[in-house]
């Protein structure tokens, strides 16, 4: 046994994954938030695949209908517990970002070994709160600045000013689901790129995926 | 008499795609005034482990220069490295080479300086078993400050210290190393190496078996652990 074994931690470095879910009354038609938590699951199913130790893949869900809560606190995804999300209520999606903030911004949660975060906005109408300051905030705070971000579209009324603005990045791709069966296959990308970085010799590198091929 | 126990893996990442070690390390443990310092190229530079080379070396001719005089600033040495470095690295573009940089240098008048630029750790143990961890400008998220990379003076994190006494002890570690150890046990970390390791006949050897078994799981980096201390 090695006598280092004494003096290091014993956990693998984590890669935080932050889904801020829009489970607003709208997300209840044509089978949005079932598709939601079914895509949700099978992505948590699917980091559990995972076996390569080399990271251990944190997921934290953050839901924003009506009121904005943690609906799941991060942890490693072998002990995420899913439980469906329900939709109701308006769009809150300012106080969503405060939240993420704070949790990215938490060193007790994620410390500073971990790789860099990911964080993923789904959202199918306009938020019902102000967002331009919080999500100013979590864009300008030291940790949230450098987290990866991925963002969809939901439908025609999803606002994709703030998606973008979300992005930070003219040029980075808003998503774009027109139909249910979209939302499982961005979730699809999701855990590609995740996985994608899990098994890079530099998991902090930006992951490269396949841009066609897409339905998105 | 000062005693040094150091050693430079490669970690798994480099190894899998056949790559060298591209940490790098160098001490001089001298009674009138003594020397260490650490670096670790990034790897996603394709000249990291020249850069880190160079740096070692730019870092021990620019402390030898400093401290021929009693007054210079830990800034002043800090400028002499930058500019030693890129001395060193001739055509190579700094920005191919990128590295941190760690070191301790006494001056030999009394003075020591600690500079760190980015990411892993420099502590210090006192005679009485007491832990100081240098502060560090560190950025999370393994996104680190160079050589080679845009940064000023102030991205360094200087301090001017008293030299080592007998029975201190100073540990230098690059992140592939300082990322995993557990704070609370720095102290044990530092006894290990001085009172066990320090009674082998060849404890860099044994060092380097011990990093070579790293034992967190999904490590992927090199590894370069110093200690340095005066009996």
């Amino acid at each position: 046994m090695s006598r280092l074994k004494e003096f290091t931690t014993q956990s693998a470095r984590p890669l935080p994954v932050v889904l801020l879910a829009d489970v607003s009354g709208s997300m209840g038609g044509d089978g949005k938030i079932q598709a939601l938590n079914h895509a949700v699951r099978e992505m948590i199913e699917a980091f559990l695949d995972e076996s390569d130790l080399r990271v251990e893949i944190q997921v934290a869900v953050i839901t924003f209908g009506g009121e904005a809560r943690i609906h799941l606190p991060l942890r490693p995804s072998r002990e995420a517990a899913w439980t469906d999300l329900e939709a109701s209520g308006g769009t809150p999606m300012g106080a969503a970002f405060n939240i993420a903030r704070e949790l990215i911004e938490d060193r007790q949660v994620i410390p500073g070994r971990a790789y860099r975060p990911t964080i993923v906005l789904v959202s199918d109408g306009q938020p019902t709160d102000s967002w331009q300051e919080p999500l100013n905030a979590l864009l300008e705070s030291e940790r949230g600045g450098k987290a990866f971000r991925m963002a969809m579209a939901i439908g025609a009324d999803a606002d994709h000013d703030v998606l973008q603005a979300f992005l930070g990045d003219p040029e980075a791709r808003v998503f774009q689901a027109g139909e249910a069966r979209q939302i499982r296959q961005f979730f699809q990308l999701v855990t590609m790129s995740v996985s994608s970085r899990s098994r890079s010799a530099n998991p902090n590198s930006t992951p490269s995926l396949p841009d066609d091929g897409w339905d998105l | 008499m000062v005693r040094v126990v150091a050693s430079s893996v490669t970690g798994p990442a480099h190894q899998r795609y056949g790559l060298p070690c591209q940490d790098a390390w160098l001490a001089v443990p001298s009674d009138r005034a003594c020397f260490a310092v650490v670096c670790d190229g990034m790897g996603s530079r394709p000249r990291a482990r020249e850069g880190a080379r160079a740096a070692i070396r730019a870092a021990r001719d620019a402390w030898r220069a400093w401290s021929r005089s009693p007054v210079g600033s830990v800034e002043d040495l800090v400028r002499l490295l930058e500019v030693f470095w890129r001395l060193r690295l001739g055509t190579l573009p700094p920005e191919d080479c990128a590295t941190t940089c760690l070191l301790y240098g006494e001056d030999g008048h009394g003075r020591a300086a600690i500079a760190q630029l980015g990411d892993g750790l420099i502590a210090h143990r006192a005679g009485d078993g007491r832990i100081r961890v240098h502060p560090s400008r560190t950025n999370d998220f393994g996104l680190t400050d160079a050589l080679g990379c845009p940064h000023t003076l102030g991205h360094w994190s200087l301090a001017l210290v008293a030299p080592l006494r007998p029975g201190e002890a100073l540990l230098l570690a690059t992140d592939g190393v300082s990322e995993d150890l557990e704070p609370s046990r720095l102290g044990d970390l530092v006894a290990w190496v001085t009172d066990d390791l320090g009674l082998q006949p060849q404890p860099w050897r044994q060092l380097a078996a011990e990093l070579r078994r790293w034992p967190v799981p999904g490590h992927h980096d090199d590894k370069t652990l110093l200690v340095m201390w005066r009996p």
